[in-house]
């Protein structure tokens, strides 16, 4: 018998008993995947041995024989989005992370200093402490260091009346 | 009839709160194992008890996603 399948439908009592191979989908996927069938089924897992977890779905309401066969494909179709969705979690998680980081140190940061002289073409508080600043972050204070909100170069300040005069 | 909840795929505390949270509602006992928590639903006539027990096991899935 292979170890992943719908390995019974059974009408008369509206279940389906599917197998879940562990070493090929983690538990956690196997747990996400029967959430999705909670509001039509009800779920049971058990294990049938050390590496095979057996699903039963016993649908709330009447099926037939096609139906019950089709939520059985779905099955594995959901454990595969699951499965995927963990995979790509623990490759963000980094990432994720760091963002997390970097917004709560903005949050955090100390109040700006005051403001610089207008026209002295400098912009106070573009570094502020705590934060980790990026190449990205860095090219764009490189580039707007010698900006003053006074220049205006989009025109931002002037209203669009009295730009198309 | 007896329920027997893997501990290695449902968390005991989950279970445990199900049963408690159930408890006011029917006569329902669980007993503690090295590798399993069994969960008894007593004194409901069928098919009412197919109904609450099912409803019992996907509760329990749905507090193991909560807490």
């Amino acid at each position: 018998m292979g170890k992943n399948q719908v390995v019974e439908v059974d009408i008369a009592k509206d279940r389906l008993t599917i197998l879940v191979d562990k070493s090929i989908y983690k538990q956690e996927a196997i747990l996400n995947a029967t959430y999705f069938y909670i509001d039509d089924f009800y779920v049971f897992l058990s294990r049938q041995d050390e590496e095979i977890i057996k699903v039963e779905l016993r649908s709330k309401e009447k099926m037939n024989k096609s139906s019950m066969e089709k939520a059985g494909g779905e099955f594995y179709n959901n454990l595969l989005a699951e499965a995927l969705r963990l995979e790509v979690g623990k490759t963000n998680k980094r990432m994720r992370e760091r963002l997390l980081e970097q917004a709560i140190s903005s949050a955090m940061s100390p109040p700006k200093p005051k403001a610089e002289p207008a026209g002295s073409g400098k912009v106070a508080g573009k570094e502020s402490a705590g934060i980790e600043l990026t190449d990205e972050l860095k090219k764009i204070i490189e580039r707007t260091k010698d900006v003053s909100y006074e220049d205006d170069p989009l025109g931002i300040s002037t209203p669009i009346d009295d730009q198309r005069e | 009839m007896e329920y027997r909840f893997d501990k290695s795929i449902y968390k005991p505390r989950a279970v445990k709160k199900a049963v408690r949270d159930y408890s006011g509602v029917v006569d329902i006992k669980s007993k503690d194992s090295d590798d399993y928590i069994s969960v008894w639903i007593e004194n409901i006539p069928e098919p009412e008890a197919e109904v609450i027990a099912g409803e019992f096991c996907n509760y329990t899935l749905f507090l193991m996603k909560a807490t």
